[in-house]
């Protein structure tokens, strides 16, 4: 901790030294590319539907500083390129704020380029490549929204309207640069055909799903942590999308620049997205899939992470999960830093199954037992002796592929939560 | 006596580590003294525990927030809802949250159907807190037992989300502040059925700067015009441009927005769309704006979730009236932080009004949007000539939004055929 400080301390004064120059000049010039020399646009993706045709990219860290001379990532600005066809036959307005509702307006950006000759400059490249609300019939047009950074996966819609009729297009761009835990993972190699059990029956399964491990182990497999209260049953694929779609950032893998980032995060109360999940293993494996939630800052995020299971459902993957709500920093002897989770598991679970359901992407739910109860007055504790109760419920939860109206997400009576 | 303690450690610490020392001693004796750093500050932590006060903290039952309830009945389920103010909410949980930005909603919800319904938290703030990271960011200053003490009633006090058939249950439900109105959803869920309450309620102790506006005595009743459908489009073509200064003589930034529907309606549809009130102590220290011969009659605000960027909307009534609904006439501009303190004014105007007119659409609260063009048009290029240099540039165009009392899909919003739509820098 202590070297990490004094490296943060290091880096604080570098900057004070260095900034009287960089007013009078030391910034790189302003030397922006033309778009046709930066092929980020080999990645572009189009959708279409009754009329209207979207393309767009995602320009990575690097292929942004040099469409736009400044070093946008950085400053946790991601631009996104959109391109709209109109064959409908009339006017269409296209909706920025579809793609981020707190996108940045092209002269704010600007203002990033602090080279004082270059200002105008700076300013009408970003002008001239914002977007239109305006589409007239038969026109093609196309510019640059710029939004908040998302790494790994940009996941956005494109929503355009007219006094007729709405259009809404859901795209997933990844965006190249990022390790994610789930990255490394070959969820067809996994497991053996053998060892996987196929229910189709509910009972069994719900006997299964009992039968599996009450908490996470640490790497020897000695010791218990964290309950694993959820249950997740989906296509693989229908599972990310909602997680993404229900605002889930992926983990960076824990490597020594992540972990320099997270200690600057730490230090400044900043927003570090993609902070590092530390392992916990299930099955004598790490995590396959890690995400977090920021909330305020860094040391108030929700942590979740998935293990495949060796079973399914009806023919659909089923994972085993742990969820819980970081509500501050504590110093551990193991980890350094670590965070205090909310001892009231069952309220960060209920948070989860409301956030999906809220993004359309629960279908139905359910309770089975497995964790094992413990009351408030004698709790358990985690693997970093942080002490958690709970009800013993595992949440069973089914992701659509379809987004699902709230009203119609359905409640399966398995077992009863006692409030 | 843990305060005495505090101080020892502070002179072992000055003594034996004196990391403030320049030249600092060789490696191997730095790795020691940090280890005993470390160790002299698990000392404190355990020994911070050693004293502090009790938890101390007044009944639920009092009189006050709870009379203020109001409720609400949908098919079998019953809702009340009430917000504790920031005193109320001192003396019943002991602490001040609403300096922390927390803000308590109290609910009741009664179940007199035949099936279990849940409660969806979420609805009501998806960013809530939930009760025992309130008691944690607290802890601070109690003893053991106050800690232990004030865990148990936060997580007594809150809200549950499951309410059997036949049964009432009560709580409280952590929030982000919001003063003066405070604007929320409780959604409770049924076998396949979803019952949608919501609340606008006035949290005490917050005077907004419309406090003393009244629509009703603003205008003589001689000098306030109707117009049908047909006359609207003129009539507004032919308001003001601009703002002006205080003598009305100097034009400043354009009316760019034009809002029609009652006052409570605006004030719905502004706090629906995440737009936030300003206090009148706020709205005070600010430069006023002026049209009709007075100063704006309400500022309201929306700052981005990083806190980075300010969409600032300024409103007059007109001396206009479409049909039965008023008028009011805006200004929507945009301030952003430049390298980390200097706020700047955006001289995009017509990025602030776009903003502003989404911002209202995703938060369902339009009916109808029309676009006029020709109000007073200030090329880009002027902005950029270092001659002229206008302190802002615009297409002219005024964006006219009808509020809807009840939220409104995009589907269903009628797009009026007056002008096309701009497009940039033309």
């Amino acid at each position: 901790m202590n070297v990490l400080l004094s490296h943060a301390r290091l880096s604080l004064r570098l900057a004070a030294l260095l900034l009287p120059f960089c007013l009078a000049g030391c910034a790189a010039g302003f030397d922006p590319k033309p778009m046709a020399s930066v092929p980020f646009r080999d990645r572009a993706v189009t959708q279409a539907d009754s009329g209207v045709r979207v393309t767009t990219a995602v320009p990575d860290a690097k292929e942004s500083r040099e469409l736009f001379g400044v070093s946008l990532y950085k400053k946790g600005i991601q631009p996104v390129w959109i391109e709209i066809e109109n064959s409908t036959g009339a006017d269409v307005l296209f909706l920025p704020f579809g793609v981020d509702s707190d996108y940045y307006s092209p002269l704010e950006v600007a203002a990033l380029n602090r080279k004082r000759s270059a200002r105008q400059q700076a300013e009408q490249l970003f002008f001239l490549n914002g977007v239109d609300l305006a589409i007239r019939p038969g026109e093609t047009r196309s510019g640059f929204v710029f939004t908040n950074l998302d790494q790994g996966t940009k996941a956005f819609n494109v929503d355009i309207f007219n006094d007729d009729d709405t259009w809404q297009f859901t795209f997933f761009v990844s965006v190249p640069g990022l390790a994610t835990d789930h990255g490394n993972v070959d969820f067809k190699t996994l497991y053996p055909d053998d060892r996987i059990t196929h229910y189709t029956d509910a009972a069994e399964f719900i006997e299964a799903l009992q039968q599996l491990p009450c908490c996470v182990k640490d790497s020897k497999g000695e010791n218990n942590g964290d309950p694993l209260n959820l249950v997740i049953i989906g296509e693989p694929l229908d599972i990310y999308y909602a997680v993404i779609r229900a605002a889930w950032d992926e983990t960076e893998v824990v490597s020594a620049a992540s972990g320099m980032k997270t200690a600057m995060a730490f230090i400044t109360g900043g927003k570090y997205r993609y902070s590092p999940v530390s392992s916990l293993y299930v099955f004598g494996r790490r995590q396959d899939i890690a995400l977090q939630r920021i909330r305020e800052n860094i040391n108030e995020r929700n942590h979740f992470r998935l293990w495949l299971a060796p079973m399914t459902f009806q023919g659909q993957s089923v994972w085993i999960g742990q969820i819980s709500r970081d509500i501050g920093v504590r110093f551990t002897r193991k980890t350094i830093t670590t965070h205090k989770i909310d001892p009231d598991v069952d309220e960060t679970r209920e948070f989860l199954i409301e956030n999906l359901a809220y993004n359309q992407v629960l279908s139905q739910f359910a309770y089975v037992g497995g964790v094992g109860a413990a009351p408030i007055d004698s709790p358990r504790g985690n693997l970093t002796g942080d002490p958690y109760f709970t009800d013993g419920l595992r949440a069973v939860i089914w992701i659509p592929s379809k987004p699902k109206d709230l009203q119609d997400v359905r409640y399966i009576e398995w077992s009863d939560p006692e409030d | 006596m843990c305060s005495y303690g505090l101080l020892l450690l502070r002179v072992i610490y000055r003594r034996h580590i004196g990391i403030r020392s320049k030249k600092g001693p060789p490696s191997h004796i730095r790795k020691t003294r940090h280890l005993l750093a470390l160790a002299i500050l698990a000392g404190t932590s355990a020994f911070a525990g050693c004293g502090g006060r009790a938890y101390v903290y007044d009944a639920v039952d009092q009189p006050g927030f709870r009379e203020r309830a109001e409720t609400k009945t949908e098919a079998t389920v019953r809702v009340s809802a009430t917000v504790p103010g920031r005193d109320e909410t001192k003396s019943v949980f002991g602490i001040d949250l609403y300096g922390q930005g927390i803000q308590p909603v109290w609910l009741e919800i009664v179940n007199a159907g035949d099936v279990q319904v849940r409660y969806a938290v979420v609805s009501t703030d998806r960013y809530y807190f939930s009760p025992l990271e309130v008691a944690y960011k607290n802890r601070g200053g109690f003893s053991a037992e106050g800690r232990s003490d004030m865990e148990k009633r936060f997580n007594e006090l809150a809200m549950p989300r499951y309410i059997d058939p036949g049964e009432t249950r009560s709580g409280f439900v952590f929030t982000h502040a919001a003063l003066g109105a405070k604007g929320f959803n409780v959604d409770v869920f049924g076998n396949k059925t979803l019952h949608n309450f919501t609340f606008l309620l006035r949290v005490p102790g917050f005077m907004p700067d419309y406090a003393n506006f009244d629509a009703a005595t603003i205008y003589p009743a001689d000098q306030v015009s109707s117009y049908d459908d047909d006359q609207l489009v003129d009539a507004l073509r032919n308001m003001p441009c601009c703002s002006t200064d205080q003598s009305g003589q100097t034009a400043r930034e354009p009316i760019n927005i034009m809002l029609i529907g009652e006052g409570p309606e605006l004030l719905k549809a502004l706090l629906r769309s995440g737009w936030t009130e300003t206090s009148a102590k706020e709205a005070a220290e600010q430069q006023p704006q002026y049209l009709f011969g007075r100063a704006q009659d309400a500022i309201f605000k929306y700052e981005s979730l990083q806190g980075d960027s300010v969409y600032e909307i300024r409103f007059w009534l007109a001396p206009a009236m479409s049909g039965e609904d008023r008028v009011w006439l805006g200004q929507i501009r945009h301030f952003y932080l430049w390298g980390g303190s200097i706020r700047r004014f955006d001289p995009d105007v017509d990025n602030a009004r776009d903003f502003a007119m989404q911002k209202f659409l995703y938060g369902q609260a339009l009916q109808a949007i029309g676009w006029l063009a020709g109000a007073a048009i200030v090329p880009a290029e002027s902005f950029w000539d270092l001659l002229i240099n206008t302190p802002h540039f615009t297409d002219g165009y005024r964006i006219v939004l009808w509020l809807a009392a009840d939220p409104v899909s995009a589907v269903d919003i009628d797009v009026k055929e007056w002008d096309p739509p701009p497009r940039r820098g033309q």
